[in-house]
């Protein structure tokens, strides 16, 4: 004979589960997605180096009784959340289709609870280090449903990644509420909360594993009211600065479909990062009176002339192909700053 | 199930009439002494009473002096007395030091106790109950860090305990006490612990400070620190109960969120929700002027006055944009004088007098602002009032406190409330201003900043501010520090903090009321059941029944209520209320001495001790249980006890008594709270023990309890019966004879019958389901009879039972009611309900004679209670349960509401109180 009786919330046991895993792959990287969690990113892993750059979603069971079992979770992994509807902690089956095996889509009916489907085809090319995100959301709901999305990467880990979250000051007023008032523009590494955007990315950087992590997103779908979100804590005894993007709102009538993209790229080779032009990434490091100059693109790109503006100074210099995993270097006799356009004619910045 | 030692051994000191459960010894010549058990595996436990002196950073020598009933101890500069008591099984150390020096001491009196390791063991720091892994383990301060599990409204339990499998010594201080800072602390002792709980005083120069120092060993049993709980509960018991007693009228229902307060509330409504207070928020327009003085009105708010939600009061507006001083005090009068006594309002008197508008407190109470806030904040911004910014305010011996305890007074002499809401009761923030500098100030204590005042020591004054001087008035906690006569608990029971928490709350709120008041299941369902909208109907109510059991299953364990947005829809949880608030009015307890043959963990709780005990047991599974149970007579009380199932209506058990045990059957129904009453406590029973086969019988006017004995020779023994509430013991037979007193000869196979009837009712439940009300069970058709010259109090008790029906037409139960209010004599052959208040009548009952029922009070108050209960009879004729639709806010969402078509809908019911399904 026991004594058999629940005492004091002692009965509440928290156990270790587990999503199901799938994935994407190329030559350069591994994408773990998690089908039961509404298609999350959750890992993304460097196949040269097996260095995985994400913390992950962490699930654990939770039972106070038999009646009230739950599932607690840490909100990471990358999918679609939104502002004003905070989705981050909650999970769901989506149903999984292989288009061909650079794709996955995953569907959701009433995508995490909110009154909308939410579709979403994620590809990785061969030979690429970039993914993208093609995105359909259809309102289900009988209200205007209003769409700002929201990408959020948690890089593991603060200690040894540096956020490159490029602000820009002087914003007093914004859409999205109490952006932090910065006196100028700069690339915050940080800080912490909102933030009105400088440019259309935002990155960390892995010093020791010479990559840079990012979130590309549309010009056009990010400014003038997007914005970028970071936040500082600690999981599992580790910690960790977030990177999340805000695209501008929009509103998607009832029984009405919205679509969106997004592209996260790895560049392979850099140990910072100034700008992301297209799908280049640059870094500007001063060498004396010259700067070099490392361009890594996240996939292969044509030949051309880059132009370069340093003040009143103009000139091209040739660029060959550049391919990913591979970084293109360049010194000049400028000081920063500078900007410029890479052959594929995107523009950069570098300060 | 393990044997246990039942240990009540001799005080070595006899002089005391009171045994605790070890020997002690009167501390010696340096303060050292020992508690021992004596039984087949003895135990000794060296302690010691000790003074640290904060000053010189040493411990300060003590040397006896005298001994006697009390010991007097010299040391560096100060004097300790030491007079030991015992009360219940603790042993106390009443206490006094005496600063004999010329500066003041910063002193620090410690309980230290060396107790064997057996690497089982855990130490219930007074905030939780942790494994002894890795020592030290120390808990500082009343907000027990650095656990840093510091939900607002926790406080520590003023006790500590390190837990051995066979025994715990523990160790604290009398609860309520003011005290600034206590602490304790488990160490390694070469291998054994070294336990130590302590104090701190700051004493000035010739002043003295009493205090009490409380120790206990006792038998680790039925839980871990529930033991020690449960002695130190068993020997305050006035600490632990109301002080505005156990009849108050409104502390024992349940509270309905500001339903009342905000609009016009609808009596009606609030009785089915079994609803007697209200937490009254913010009848005021400044924090810190609870009254609304004249030349205070006009100000400039930080921010402009506005509209916000809690600017109605009972529908009526209070815009303080525009709204003069007289025609607030007017409007707050009327709306006070209306509906405060009917309703429970707890006047929210501008959170204990720990906030005040910053403006207010800089300009005239700069002496009370707390800057020390201790990791809390000191500013509140927007909070009760959005317009203000509040600052943290110490309202015991400063300027605030003196003019708010005025102010307590006069809005009492005006609005006549019959309670104050306390909120923010909680200790943490630490006044260091002119007032702790006072040498006569009680619970000064001393850290490395020097003095200061723990926010707790003003609100403990402040609740006991209100017992003395405004007698009979209840003090609602939010939070638990203090002497309050009901506590609320801001969390729901689906939030993480609850279990955090939990049963810590509980342990210091002791037996008075609790309520939940969380967000129900309308914010927790979408995280909880993301998938909702791709579930059926059936399975979504499914999960929902499992929660609302889950909910049903803690306010038992706990002694809690929750408020309509768990309620509506879920019949069990209305069904069950009449029984939880039945048994939460005898007294939560800590420790539940039941035992059952099962490696499944079921729900259990106990509520009164000896004969009054109930207890709880909830099977979570999703299959019943039978299961063999042992109850530990010795931890009830004195006796050895009877159960059987509580039902409302009939129940048979049969139970051996052995030793102090006694054994039964207890079915554990799936899913439904399951109750077992005792019936009465034997003071001897035959020592091979004793099998008796208990049946009952209730009726809405008589419980009879037959008790089969199958003993083979007489006996003789002392009966305690149980007190039933609203119903007296009306006699004891022993084979058909009727007993005087309660001693009683029991001979061989003997019967014994308890005949209990009602206070208040003279019928029966057959009698009300057959009275005509309704010729078609549909369409209600009866007259209230009032004397011809009706007084206010029948005329109000008329219209409460008119209304009674008008709710079941509303809520279609009733199609229609003609429900006439007569004076003088009514239709003859019409049924009828008779009122007469303060007439004839000594005593309040309801009889019933053919087609009239006649109700009738010696008093208005009686009058009220008496309609009150008569209404809950009525209920079992013409049943209604709450269904989804929504009160007010946070009950099902809306989306999910519509997405089900659920607004109509209610969780199935299992009458798991009735053998016959109600009927």
């Amino acid at each position: 004979m026991t004594t058999a009786v629940l005492l004091a919330g002692a009965a509440v046991t928290e156990q270790p589960a587990g999503y199901r895993k799938a994935v994407l792959k190329n030559r350069f990287l591994e994408l773990e997605f998690m089908p039961d969690s509404l298609g999350r990113l959750n890992q993304i892993k460097l196949n040269h180096s097996g260095r995985k750059l994400l913390l992950e979603r962490i699930l654990t069971k939770v039972s106070v009784d038999p009646l009230y079992e739950f599932y607690r979770n840490n909100s990471f992994g990358c999918g679609e959340n939104f502002w004003k509807n905070y989705v981050a902690q909650r999970d769901g089956k989506s149903q999984l289709i292989r288009p061909d095996k650079n794709s996955i889509v995953f569907k959701n009916k009433w995508y995490g609870g909110l009154p909308i489907d939410v579709q979403r085809n994620s590809v990785l090319l061969p030979d690429s280090t970039m993914w993208r995100y093609e995105v359909e959301v259809f309102n289900r709901g009988q209200k205007p449903f209003y769409m700002a999305l929201w990408y959020a990467l948690t890089p593991d880990n603060a200690a040894n990644s540096i956020l490159q979250l490029p602000a820009v000051g002087q914003v007093k007023k914004h859409l999205l509420g109490n952006v932090n008032i910065l006196k100028q523009d700069k690339i915050v590494s940080t800080e912490t909360g909102l933030f009105a955007p400088g440019r259309n990315w935002i990155a960390t950087v892995y010093p020791e594993d010479k990559a840079v992590l990012a979130i590309i997103a549309p010009p056009e779908e990010f400014f003038p009211d997007g914005g970028f979100y970071s936040w500082f804590g600690e999981d599992n005894q580790v910690k960790y600065r977030s990177m999340e993007i805000i695209f501008n709102g929009r509103s998607i009538a009832p029984e009405q479909s919205a679509r969106s993209s997004c592209i996260f790229a790895v560049f392979l080779g850099l140990s910072g990062v100034k700008d992301i032009a297209g799908v280049t990434a640059i870094d500007a490091r001063p060498n004396g009176r010259q700067i070099t100059l490392q361009l890594s693109a996240a996939r292969q790109t044509a030949p051309g002339k880059m132009r370069i503006s340093a003040g009143k100074q103009q000139y091209e210099i040739a660029i060959p192909e550049l391919f990913p995993g591979k970084i293109h270097q360049i010194t000049i006799a400028n000081a920063l700053p500078l900007s410029g356009t890479l052959p594929d004619g995107s523009k950069f910045d570098l300060r | 199930m393990k044997k246990l030692l039942t240990i009540f051994l001799l005080a070595a000191i006899p002089v005391f009439a009171q045994l605790p459960e070890f020997l002690w010894h009167s501390p010696g010549k340096d303060g050292s002494f020992k508690l021992q058990i004596a039984e087949k595996n003895p135990l000794s436990i060296p302690g010691k009473i000790r003074i640290y002196n904060g000053k010189s950073k040493k411990y300060t020598p003590l040397r006896l002096l005298s001994q006697g009933k009390e010991l007097v101890f010299a040391a560096d500069d100060c004097q300790l007395i030491v007079r030991p008591e015992v009360r219940g099984k603790l042993l106390i150390f009443n206490n006094s030091l005496i600063n004999t020096g010329k500066q003041e001491l910063f002193l620090q009196p410690e309980l230290v106790f060396t107790f064997p390791t057996s690497g089982q063991d855990f130490f219930f720091n007074g905030y939780e109950t942790l494994p002894v892994k890795k020592l030290p383990l120390h808990r500082i301060g009343l907000k027990g860090r650095p656990e840093k599990k510091l939900a607002g409204i926790t406080q520590v339990f003023p006790a500590a305990g390190v837990i051995g499998p066979e025994y715990t010594l523990f160790a604290g201080q009398v609860p309520q006490e003011l005290v600034s800072y206590h602490a304790a602390h488990l160490e390694a002792a070469g291998n054994a612990y070294r336990f130590t709980f302590d104090q701190r005083h700051a004493i000035g120069a010739g002043k003295k400070v009493d205090f009490k120092l409380i120790m206990g060993l006792t038998a680790t049993r039925y839980g871990r620190e529930q033991a020690m709980i449960q002695r130190i509960f068993d020997a305050f018991p006035e600490l632990f109960g109301p002080v505005v007693g156990w009849d108050n009228p409104y502390i024992w229902g349940t509270e309905q969120y500001l339903v009342s307060y905000l609009d016009i509330p609808d009596y009606e409504a609030e009785r089915r929700y079994h609803a007697t207070l209200t937490w009254a928020f913010v009848p005021f327009k400044r924090a810190g002027d609870i009254y609304g003085e004249a030349d205070l009105w006009d100000y400039k708010p930080l921010r402009p006055f506005k509209w916000w939600y809690n600017t109605r009061i009972a529908g009526k507006t209070f815009d303080y944009r525009n709204l003069s001083w007289e025609k607030f005090h007017a409007q707050r009068r009327e709306v006070w004088n209306k509906y405060a006594k009917d309703f429970g309002y707890a006047f929210y008197n501008s959170a204990a007098g720990v906030w005040c508008e910053d403006q207010l407190a800089v300009q005239r109470y700069s002496d009370s602002i707390v800057d020390d806030t201790d990791k809390v904040k000191k500013y509140l911004s927007p909070w009760c009032t959005p317009w203000d910014q509040h600052v943290r305010v110490f309202s015991y011996g400063t300027s605030f406190g003196k003019k708010f305890r005025s102010d307590m007074k006069k809005v009492h002499a005006e609005l006549g409330m019959p309670g104050f809401a306390f909120d923010c009761v909680t200790p943490g923030a630490y006044y260091r201003g002119p007032a702790a500098q006072d040498p006569d100030m009680p619970g000064r204590a001393w850290d490395a900043e020097g003095v200061f005042i723990d926010q707790s020591v003003a609100i403990i004054k402040l609740t006991d501010f209100v017992h003395e001087e405004l007698p009979g008035t209840f003090v609602w906690l939010n939070g638990i520090t203090g002497r309050g006569d009901s506590c609320m608990l801001e969390y729901g029971i689906f939030e993480d903090s609850f279990r955090s928490v939990m049963p810590l709350v509980r342990y210091n709120a002791g037996q008075i009321p609790m309520q939940t008041r969380g967000y129900g299941f309308n914010r927790f369902l979408f995280d909880y059941l993301p998938d909702w909208r791709n579930m059926s109907k059936e399975e979504f109510t499914a999960e929902l029944q499992k929660l609302s059991v889950h909910l049903i299953f803690n306010y038992f364990q706990y002694g809690l209520t929750g408020t309509y947005n768990t309620a509506n829809g879920c019949s069990l949880e209305q069904y069950i209320m009449p029984e939880l608030l039945e048994v939460r009015k005898l007294g939560w307890q800590a420790q539940v001495p039941v035992s059952v043959d099962s490696d499944k963990l079921f729900y259990s709780a106990r509520y009164g001790t000896g004969a009054d005990t109930v207890i709880f047991m909830g099977n979570p599974y999703a299959e019943n249980a039978t299961a063999h149970a042992v109850i530990g007579n010795d931890i009830l009380g004195k006796e050895n006890y009877i159960f059987i199932r509580k039902m409302r209506d009939c129940a048979a058990a049969v139970n051996r008594i052995k030793g102090r045990t006694t054994e039964l059957e207890v079915q554990l129904l799936s899913r439904l709270p399951v109750l077992y009453e005792s019936i009465c406590g034997l003071s001897s029973v035959p020592e091979k023990g004793l099998e008796v086969d208990a049946v009952v019988q209730k009726d809405l006017n008589a419980i009879t309890y037959q008790l089969q004995f199958k003993n083979d020779r007489k006996f003789t023994t002392q009966l305690t019966p149980r007190r039933i509430a609203d119903f007296e013991l009306a006699e004891i037979t022993v084979n058909g004879q009727k007993i005087s007193g309660r001693n009683l000869t029991i001979p061989a196979d003997g019967k014994v019958e308890l005949k209990y009837r009602s206070k208040y009712f003279t019928f029966s439940k057959a009698d009300l389901m057959q009275f005509p009300f309704a010729a078609d069970n549909r369409n209600a058709a009866l007259e209230i009879v009032l004397p011809q010259d009706a007084n206010a109090s029948e005329l109000r008790q008329a219209e409460r039972l008119k209304k009674v029906f008008d709710f079941l037409v509303k809520h279609k139960v009733l199609e229609s009611s003609d429900i006439a209010i007569v004076r003088g004599k009514g239709t003859v052959g019409k049924p009828q309900i008779v009122i007469t208040v303060k007439r004839s009548a000594s005593t309040p009952q309801v009889s019933l004679n053919e087609n009239v029922w006649q109700i009738n009070a010696p008093d208005a108050a009686a009058a009220d209670l008496l309609v009150r209960k008569f209404s809950y009879i009525l209920d079992q004729k013409f049943e209604y349960i709450f269904p989804f639709q929504p009160r007010a806010w946070d009950c099902l969402h809306p989306d999910m509401l519509k997405y089900f078509d659920l607004a109509q809908d209610r969780l199935p019911l299992e009458r798991c109180f009735e053998n016959n399904g109600g009927n």
